[in-house]
């Protein structure tokens, strides 16, 4: 193909979206390389220590887009210590110089520092976008950086992050001028912003179409707002705790039903049941409707806002929803393609929430299901192979079984036929989580069948090591392994370490892996990162040279151009 | 610190909360899920109820993940490992011996098993190769395996605090008892689900069939696989089903209102670190300005290079805060986030909407656009005045 000039290939590469179809094409050849790595403008990183941050600026310099992740997934519950690493900084300074044209960034699971935000803020002048997920290390003092500098940003985007309210006004620093947000979410910080100075900001931002308020903002400054917003698509509301009889309540009735254009709704803490009425008349559009926040609704209610919610797509709530209310939703919502049902009382005393019924209810009713997180008390090996059957579609399948090893009630089996079927049947899962009492066999279901599956959780499952073996002998698409609490030992990790190379990351804590069978890893396989992650208070307490014999409590393989990191705090050993 | 009396007296110190221990206390303190002693308790040897049991009745009558929530309020909480069962022995909870360890673990396994010896099912919680911390830490976290933990956290508090005698009896014989309980031979969690069967359900939600079969989880890091946040939102929110939502509505507010102090930050221009005041400590707003020279005086002094005048220069700088006449004024953000002279209201009214307060440079008084609001307020505050 070296009679094409370079622009017609690279004309041609500006079909291909996907990051690993560009990645194919520019090992073709060396023209191809090049000129697919000077037109790509999108660039993703999915581990941050995989690659050094010089490195990928310097490949791609026309870089408009950087989407990096940073801790592994089982961070999210705590079980990675809190300075592990993940480090925001290195990946803007490189950017700031080597290209200096970025427009948006998105970080996943990092530690973003004020000093990151205020060096992001003044070191690009075109920037539009920031989106942090999951992130931490920063306050109030870095948005108000980058409210204050970035002109022309039109998306703040901050989901579920861990930000310190330092006090700043830093909405207000919005400027004036400031006309171009097309979304802003700032539902995850726990200060309180200035209401007037939003009002004033959603009002001159003639083309915001998403926007999510945080717990501060009242109903009376929601229904201020909302007057100003009527073309918004995207609603994350306040608190919502309003008085039905209060004029705000009228207000807010009224505003809602100016919007006509609102498809998804989220918020909703501390909503009382009664006010869910003002949202009724938004119903019939959404599509997304994110409950989850809202404990106080339970499930006869839920239900009688669902039955308004035909076209829904998304759903997440509260298992209070119960196993009839699912049920309403199998009947009423048949559009829809992913369900989440979080627990609601965990420590409580609250009464059975949901069961596999109200999932096979789901599975019978919504046809076109192919998302889902479930957490529920029990579930049968009947239930699993019923929702297999009616759902082939699933791609991402995430069961919890809250009481971990539990088995199925009515037979007392493992539930390794259930999650068989699942493998079997839908030949486009590409995310799993499995819970309950469940032996090797189902990971020779899962190596056998699960040919499309890139992302396997297990925990508290398994007899032997066979079973991990199973997996990485069989999936041949698999990109992330994590594994907590389960009898998996140096012989399954060291069966095919080739393996490892093919994918982004294992992870492996509680299992009974030692720091022997890590160090045969490291050895074998240099182009591993094999990180030990030490009990911070064992390590004070353990002689200096703990035995190969000892187990390793958390390890974290990844493959890595980079080598060992430099920025690993001394509770990780790095073999 | 001795780990052999199982009472935990010695060992049960509940960890220095972090914060997120702290939010949840404070938050959960409006709405805690059931009056300790409304559970009927037949414990072995018919002890009088105390509220450790009411929380082992509690934690064991949960369904699925029990409190991971627990593990991850304690400090280095990372630091929480669930090592592998099988290197048996060692330090287990209140400080067992080996010996006790097989009867004392918290397991889990089928239902009905006392834990049976699976190893895939088996998790401990005995299992903790650090000292005096994971005594303290274990004990508390299977006495307060519930949503009344908050109770617990409070009696012992008070125990602490105030050593009633009494209390802590109670907390030790509840300990205690969970241990002779247990040496009775069944598997611990066993019994005690068994136990919850004949207890009458009082308080606490309608008891469903599989609450008998189900063997009680031990409290395990990170599992639910659910994000903190997640986990704290039923006991920050209102229950309405209980009040009805008038109720509600007028009780938070009461709530909020009521609350011993009324802390509201307060910053000075020109001084970066700012401070807090109580205004129920205050009854008109004389007494809050004089209550604002005496917090920044200080500060204020400290950053006026001239050593000789620096007390008389700042003194000066306070007077007239609130008729706009002095070098500063003092202003507030009231609860819509509108900037407000100080001064233009009712007491009780200010008291009520005020979110923040500020002591601005008067000159900056126009900059902050008060518009209509300043000169209205200033004859109000003339008027009163």
């Amino acid at each position: 193909m070296t009679y094409f000039p370079e622009e017609v290939v690279e004309h041609i590469f500006d079909f291909l979206s996907s990051h690993r179809d560009r990645n194919i094409v520019s090992t073709v050849c060396k023209a191809w390389y090049r000129v697919e790595r000077l037109s790509r403008r999108s660039v993703f990183v999915g581990n941050c220590y995989a690659v050094r941050p010089g490195r990928v600026m310097a490949r791609f310099p026309g870089t408009k887009c950087l989407s990096v992740k940073g801790k592994p997934h089982f961070a999210d519950f705590n079980l990675v210590p809190h300075d592990w690493g993940g480090f925001a900084l290195p990946w803007i300074e490189a950017a700031a110089r080597g290209c200096p044209g970025l427009e948006e960034l998105r970080l996943k699971r990092m530690v973003v520092s004020d000093e990151s935000l205020e060096l992001l803020a003044r070191s690009f002048p075109n920037f539009k976008a920031l989106v942090l997920v999951s992130c931490e290390g920063f306050s109030t003092d870095g948005l108000a950086a980058i409210a204050t500098h970035c002109r022309g940003l039109r998306e703040l985007d901050l989901q579920e992050n861990e930000v310190e309210d330092h006090g700043r006004q830093w909405l207000s620093c919005f400027p004036d001028s400031c006309t171009s947000l097309e979304s802003l979410n700032f539902a995850c910080l726990k200060g309180e912003v200035n209401a007037g100075a939003l009002e004033r900001l959603v009002a001159r931002c003639v083309n915001l179409r998403s926007l999510k308020l945080n717990r501060a903002i009242s109903v009376e400054s929601l229904a201020r707002i909302l007057v100003r917003t009527p073309h918004l698509v995207e609603l994350g509301t306040g608190s919502f705790t309003v008085e039905h009889r209060a004029e705000a309540y009228q207000r807010l009735i009224h505003a809602f039903r100016k919007c006509k254009s609102l498809k998804s709704l989220s918020g909703f803490w501390d909503v009382a049941p009664r006010c869910l009425q003002s949202i009724y008349s938004i119903c019939p559009n959404l599509t997304v409707l994110n409950l989850s926040y809202a404990p106080a609704i339970q499930g006869a209610d839920l239900v009688k806002l669902i039955r308004h919610c035909f076209k829904l797509q998304k759903l997440w709530v509260l298992d209070c929803i119960g196993d009839k209310g699912l049920a309403v939703v199998a009947s009423t919502c048949k559009e829809l393609q992913e369900l989440r049902v979080f627990p609601s009382d965990i420590y409580g005393t609250g009464t059975a929430a949901v069961t596999e019924e109200g999932l096979v209810a789901i599975s019978s009713g919504c046809s076109k299901l192919n998302s889902l997180l479930y957490f529920c008390h029990q579930m049968t090996n009947a239930a699993l192979i019923t929702v297999a059957k009616n759902c082939p579609h699933f791609t991402r399948f995430r069961l919890c079984i809250l009481d971990p090893g539990k088995p199925d009630p009515d037979t007392n089996q493992p539930l390794d036929e259930g999650f068989g079927a699942i493998v079997r049947s839908c030949n486009d899962l590409r995310r799993l989580s499995l819970s309950g009492l469940l032996t090797d066999t189902v990971f020779l279901y899962i190596g056998e069948y699960a040919a499309r599956l890139e992302m396997l959780s297990i925990a508290f499952a398994g007899d032997s090591d066979k079973g991990m073996v199973y997996v990485l002998n069989g999936c041949k698409n698999l990109r992330k392994l994590e594994i907590r609490d389960s009898p998996f030992g140096d012989a399954a990790l060291l069966e095919n370490v080739g393996k490892y190379e093919t994918m982004r990351s294992l992870w492996m804590s509680s299992c009974d892996v030692t720091l022997g069978g890590c160090k045969a890893l490291a050895a074998k396989m240099p182009r591993l990162n094999v990180e030990v992650i030490n009990d911070r208070v064992e390590s004070d307490e353990m002689e200096e040279n703990p035995s190969d014999m000892h187990k390793v409590e958390k390890m974290y393989v990844y493959r890595t151009l980079a080598g060992a990191r430099n920025d690993a705090p001394e509770f990780v050993d790095i073999l | 610190m001795d780990r052999l009396p199982r009472a935990p007296t010695a060992a049960y110190n509940p960890p220095t909360p972090p914060d997120a221990l702290n939010r949840d206390l404070a938050s959960s303190s409006s709405d805690p899920t059931s009056p300790p002693g409304t559970r009927v308790q037949e414990a072995a040897g018919g002890r009088s109820s105390s509220t450790f049991e009411l929380a082992m009745e509690e934690g064991l009558e949960n369904r699925g993940g029990a409190c991971p929530q627990l593990l991850d309020l304690i400090p280095n909480e990372s630091d929480w490992m669930m090592a592998p069962e099988a290197s048996g022995g060692g330090r287990g909870v209140g400080g067992l011996d080996d010996s006790e360890d097989k009867k004392l673990e918290l397991r889990l396994g089928l239902p009905g098993g006392g834990g049976g010896e699976e190893e895939s099912a088996v998790l401990s919680l005995g299992f903790f190769s650090m000292a005096s911390k994971t005594t303290t830490a274990a004990a508390a976290a299977i006495a307060t395996c519930s949503g009344a933990r908050r109770g617990l956290f409070e009696s012992a508090e008070f125990t602490k605090s105030e050593g009633p005698q009494q209390e802590q009896q109670r907390q030790q014989g509840g300990f205690l008892q969970l241990q002779s309980r247990a040496e009775s031979g069944d598997g611990w969690p066993h019994k005690a689900v068994l136990q919850q069967s004949h207890a009458a359900p009082g308080g606490a939600a309608a008891p469903n069939t599989s609450s008998q079969t189900r063997a009680a989880p031990a409290p395990v890091v990170g599992w639910p696989p659910i994000r903190s946040f997640r986990k704290n939102l039923s006991s920050s929110s209102v229950k309405p089903s209980v009040e009805l939502e008038n109720d509600n509505i007028e009780m938070k507010q009461k709530f909020d209102n009521n609350k011993k102090g009324l802390l509201v930050k307060i910053n000075m221009d020109g001084i970066p670190i700012g401070r807090k005041v109580d205004l129920k400590a205050y009854d008109n707003y004389e007494k809050l300005s004089l209550a604002v020279k005496e917090l920044f005086l200080g500060l204020l002094a400290a950053q006026k290079d001239t050593p000789q005048n620096e007390n008389e220069e700042a003194k000066q700088a306070f007077v007239g805060l609130l008729d706009g006449s002095g070098e500063y004024t003092l202003v507030y953000e009231d609860n819509e986030g509108d900037k407000m002279l100080v001064g233009g209201v009712p007491w009780d009214v200010f008291v009520s909407t005020v979110k923040r307060l500020r002591v601005l440079k008067s000159s900056d008084l126009t900059a902050l656009h008060l518009g209509a609001a300043v000169s209205r307020k200033r004859t109000a505050t003339e008027s009163l005045s």
